[in-house]
């Protein structure tokens, strides 16, 4: 047993250790500060595991640290967990985020300690889980476990609100998720109807490998991509959002908007496309209007962009408004996605990572001014620049990068999009560059009236600026907007072979298509004496 | 036909259901010397709890090693005891030679499994009525006795083969209930619902015997095996067998409280002392359906499948939906539970509709799952409850988690696997059961199954919202909280514990369960 074939473990089990250690101390008084470090320790040297992935990782398009062990062999589930370049990133923003959501509620949150720093590893191992699994059935472990100490941060911690929107949270991934499960358990069975002698599976490269009927893919990718569209959240499926981040404490809504909405970008690219290729270009609609699954897609994909633009843009509330751009911003994503072009969906990945840092900075700054004023309300500051100087670069320096400024790392995500998706749809591109604008005018306009101007209220002109605890915890995330918007290459060079892999079989599924599409309308460009010789060798045929 | 010869060794098989028959045996006896004496008091609680869990953890050990003798044996089965044979009467009366040959009790794979998980919920029921006995001070000796032999009747329904020995083990599981309901004599609750519970029963039974009668005029046997030869040889489809069947699965729909055959369930399980209503959740419901998947894997599969398969999927799908929007706005966490029973028979009646071989499998992984966090639940109700009183309110656990975290927790965790989350048990059975229905080709049932699984997790969420998040209700009463008993502690360890460690690792259970497949489609 190497350090090799562990690492996976260790960085996802990790934070469980730590959190079923914090579990056994006392509830009292004088552990309080051990559980703070104590689940702050614990992260900080998940994060630091999780580095050595980076050391020993060679982009190859080959999944890496795999560890595959028989798990439930009664029914072929196996522990089988490997990292390659689409979830690479995924996971380090997920250790990277977690150390600093527990920095930025140490000390803010003030009830039940134990029991939320308990949830916070718990959270942080379902995640991770959730980026390396390779066994269907266990990565559907990961994905509800994420659920439970969700759905208890939001409804224990959260604000006035919080039990509708926790509870809403839960019941629409439950809908999505369990109707997954529907759709695994088909492909279980259906690969052991095909493969007779090595029996069903759950493991995602043996399943990929299996050669399913059309039909069969569709019906198997609509119930996985409700589950991810929910989570996203693609246009329709959107309504949980804003009520589950408005009710969130403030590190419930970074890790929420940082890595649990990727759960769902990232199922897509993981298990929805390539799971189903053929699905991606089932074609709906009649003879005369058609479309494809993907253009469908797309096209909420881009309804989500201008939506959650022009509803950020009315918000009263910073928060609110944050989230909705969070709808917005994954839109640019699932656009980037379903272009199956390289560049457009090496830039989806980055901007995974990307909205992970910026929205989880842009949430945890809303939070430092919450827990001054008790209020997120933008007319309840104006020329806050003044008294908290700091607070308002490090909020410009994110929200540009959120805007998408070139030079930090929201460009390097968008503008691979849009370029890629250009030579796919160049019309839906189009209005998505529009959502850019519009990104643009909501957090300027926002930011100018937080920030700029007189001070209107009293009570603002004495805020103190960020204490050294907020600054180290928000100073990573604007350093790191600097590093992807600088040194893009270095980010792309370890996704691109991964994501290739995946690419090309849905190029391939795409032409197989296409010629399948030509091969169905030809009969109806044969000139009438053809389609007479055919009827009546079909009718020799018959008679014989 | 012969007169059965029935060896030493082949009663032997019937062990665990004998081990317990004579610790009831015992109890009794011992009971009404001790009224001899000048005191006339009865056996004490202790002795009683004493001699009951011996004799529990007996006929476990028993179980366990009839197991081991089929491992050992590499046998299908042990004994087929009380055999019959012969070619059904209806056919052909001038065929001599016997066509089918089938024992009136089996003890194979499924029956000693069974046997095994009777014992074990027998073995926590006992651990909860000792404090319970305590608490309410109901000095009732003849309580053990009851319970005892209810179990050992659902002991031999898991081994029936044919109709009349399964009508005789569910009145021997029913009876001894009937009274175990009514407990408490100064408790208008108890009464009534003995008194419901008794008589929805025997109406129930009425149908089952009427049935039964029927099958027996069409086909000459009672024997599931004469049944299925008689469904696959006889020529023209007998109405009479099926009108027989379908009354016969009427009286086990009764005891399985399936909609519409379900409106006794809400008021007996609150109404009954709550260490019972943990009994009938966990026990009844495990034995009743262990005998409808021998009555269904052996005796319908050869009959028209949409007949079968027709009316247990409506009776299935019916279920899910009534038990769980029924469910939703309950107040009383025992009516609540009582109302998923409902949801979970109808879960569990999806695997049954599928009627695979493999359906015993996943049907009693269910309900190892279900009986696990049934049992825990109840327990931790009957330790919350106020003294005097059976059940509590969904606003008195207001805040319970900082008050009792430890239980809250507990209950917590039992109520996600009851809601089917990954990691507890409760999750398996549902992967099982509904993977089973999908390759019967079920599939609309399966996602109406799901869809009324995520009905259910907004009211098991409402206890740990209440618990958890909801700040105290101004008017609510407040619970008292004593301490904990010993044995409810052990109970609530073993089936959180249990629910936890079978859920993340299953394959025991399941490889376990695997051998217990009964004929089938």
């Amino acid at each position: 047993m190497t350090l090799e074939a562990n690492i996976l473990s260790i960085v996802t089990f990790l934070p469980l250790v730590g959190a079923l250690i914090l579990l056994i101390l006392p509830n009292t008084e004088e552990y309080k500060s051990g559980f703070r470090w104590g689940a702050l320790a614990f992260s900080i040297a998940t994060f630091i595991a999780s580095l050595f992935l980076l050391l020993g990782f060679q982009a190859n398009g080959n999944l890496h640290f795999v560890m595959q062990i028989p798990w439930i062999p009664a029914i072929n589930a196996e522990y089988y967990m490997g990292v390659d370049g689409i979830s690479l990133w995924l996971v380090l923003l997920n250790t990277f985020l977690f150390p600093l959501a527990i920095l930025s509620s140490i000390g803010v949150i003030k009830t039940r300690e134990k029991m939320y720093y308990v949830l916070m590893l718990v959270l942080e191992t379902a995640v991770t889980g959730v980026f390396l699994a390779q066994d269907l059935l266990l990565f559907y472990f990961f994905w509800e476990a994420v659920l439970i100490p969700m759905y208890f941060l939001i409804g224990v911690w959260g604000g006035k609100n919080k039990l509708y929107a926790t509870t809403k949270f839960v019941l629409f991934t439950m809908v999505g998720s369990l109707l997954m499960l529907v759709a695994i358990i088909a492909l279980y069975l259906q690969s052991g109807a095909i493969n007779v002698l090595s029996g069903p599976t759950f493991s995602l490269a043996k399943l990929m490998a299996l050669d399913l009927p059309p039909q069969f893919q569709f019906w198997c990718f609509l119930a996985f991509a409700l589950a991810f569209a929910i989570k996203v959240p693609l246009f329709p499926f959107h309504t949980w959002l804003p009520d589950a981040h408005t009710e969130a404490p403030t590190a419930g809504s970074i890790i929420l908007a940082g890595v649990l909405l990727k759960m769902g970008t990232y199922g897509f690219i993981r298990f929805a496309l390539p799971l189903f290729p053929d699905a991606a270009f089932y074609r709906l609609g009649g003879d005369f209007f058609n479309f494809t699954i993907r253009d469908l897609i797309m096209a909420l994909a881009v309804i989500g962009i201008i939506y959650g633009a022009l509803v950020a843009a009315v918000q009263i509330d910073v928060k609110r408004l944050v989230a909705y751009s969070s709808i917005a911003h994954l839109g640019f994503v699932m656009l980037g996605l379903m272009s199956f072009n390289q560049q457009a969906v090496d830039g989806a990945i980055l901007q995974m990572v990307n909205h992970g840092i910026s929205t989880g900075a842009l949430f945890m700054l809303v939070g430092f001014i919450y827990d001054r004023r008790h209020t997120r309300l933008i007319a309840d500051f104006g020329g806050i620049a003044k008294p908290m100087p700091v607070y308002f670069n490090f909020f410009l320096v994110i929200m540009l990068s959120s805007v998408g400024l070139p030079a930090l790392n929201g460009f390097a995500g968008e503008f691979p999009i849009l370029l890629g998706s250009f030579q796919v749809n160049w019309l839906m591109t189009l209005i998505a560059t529009l959502g850019v604008i519009l990104a643009a005018v909501y957090l300027l306009y926002m930011f100018r009236r937080v920030f700029f101007g007189e001070v209107t209220h009293p009570e603002n002109k004495t805020l103190a600026d960020l204490v050294p605890r907020e600054v180290w915890s928000v100073l990573p995330l604007a350093v790191m907007t600097f590093v992807i918007g600088l040194f893009p290459t270095m980010f792309f060079g370890k996704i691109t072979p991964d994501s290739h892999v995946v690419l090309t079989r849905m190029q391939a599924a795409e032409t197989a298509s296409d010629e399948a599409l030509i091969s169905r309308e030809r009969p109806r460009e044969l000139p009438p004496d053809e389609v007479a010789d055919l009827l009546a060798s079909r009718a020799e045929g018959g008679a014989r | 036909m012969s007169q059965p010869v029935i060896t030493l060794q082949q009663i032997s098989y019937l062990g665990p259901v004998l081990v317990i028959v004579l610790t009831v045996l015992v109890l009794l006896m011992t009971d009404v010397i001790c009224r001899l004496r000048p005191s006339r008091q009865g056996l004490s609680l202790l002795t009683g709890f004493g001699v009951a869990l011996g004799g529990s953890i007996v006929a476990l050990v028993y179980s366990i090693f009839l197991w081991h003798r089929l491992t050992v044996l590499k046998v299908g089965k042990l004994a087929e005891l009380f055999p019959v044979n012969g070619p059904p009467r209806s056919v052909s009366a001038m065929e001599t030679s016997p066509v089918w040959s089938s024992g009136t009790l089996v003890v194979d794979y499924f029956a000693v499994f069974v046997c095994l998980l009777v014992c074990g919920v027998l073995i926590l029921v006992c651990f909860n009525f000792k404090p319970y006995l305590r608490i309410n001070k109901l000095h009732r000796s003849e309580l053990f006795p009851l319970l005892l032999l209810s179990a050992s009747g659902m002991m031999l329904l898991s081994m029936s083969r044919d109709l009349l020995s399964t009508f005789i083990s569910i009145e021997i599981v029913s009876l001894p209930l009937y009274v175990l309901c009514g407990l408490n004599e100064r408790s208008r609750a108890n009464q009534e619902s003995s008194l419901k519970y008794f008589l929805l029963g025997a109406f129930g039974s009425g149908f089952f015997i009427y049935g039964a009668s029927l099958v027996y005029g069409a086909v000459g046997h009672m024997n599931y095996a004469a049944i299925a030869y008689f469904a696959k040889h006889s020529l023209e489809s007998s109405s009479i067998l099926m009108i027989g069947l379908a009354l016969v699965g009427a009286g086990l729909a009764f005891k399985l409280a399936l909609v519409p055959f379900h409106a006794w369930v809400p008021d007996v399980y609150q109404g009954a002392p709550t260490p019972v209503t943990a009994f009938m959740a966990a026990g009844v419901k495990l034995a009743v359906f262990a005998a409808a998947l021998r009555l269904v894997l052996e005796a319908f599969p050869l009959m028209d499948l949409s007949f079968w398969r027709g009316s247990i999927s409506l009776l299935a799908a019916l279920s899910m939906v009534v038990g769980n929007l029924l469910a939703l706005h309950q107040m009383s966490a025992k009516r609540l539970l009582a109302y998923s029973a409902i949801a979970h028979t109808g879960y569990i009646a999806v695997g049954l509709a599928s009627g695979l071989s493999t359906s015993a499998t996943s049907i009693l992984i269910y309900l190892v799952g279900y009986a696990l966090a049934g049992l825990g639940a109840f327990t931790l109700i009957s330790y919350l409850a106020p003294d005097g009183q059976d059940d509590i309110y969904l606003d008195e656990m207001h805040e319970l988690s900082k008050r009792a975290p430890v239980s809250a927790l507990a209950f917590a965790i039992l109520m996600l696997s009851m809601a089917g989350f990954p990691l507890t048990l409760g999750f398996v059975g549902k992967l099982m059961v509904f993977s089973d229905a999908w390759r019967a080709g079920l599939y609309g049932l399966v996602i109406f199954a799901v869809l009324n699984s995520v009905i259910s997790v907004y009211y098991y969420l409402r206890f740990i919202l209440a618990m958890y998040m909801q700040p105290k209700a101004p008017g609510a009463a407040e619970l008292v909280l004593k301490r904990m008993p010993g044995t409810y502690i052990l109970t609530g360890i073993i089936t959180v514990v249990l629910t936890l460690l079978l859920g993340v690792i299953p394959h025991m259970l399941i490889a376990w369960a695997q051998s217990c497949q009964l004929a089938g489609l």
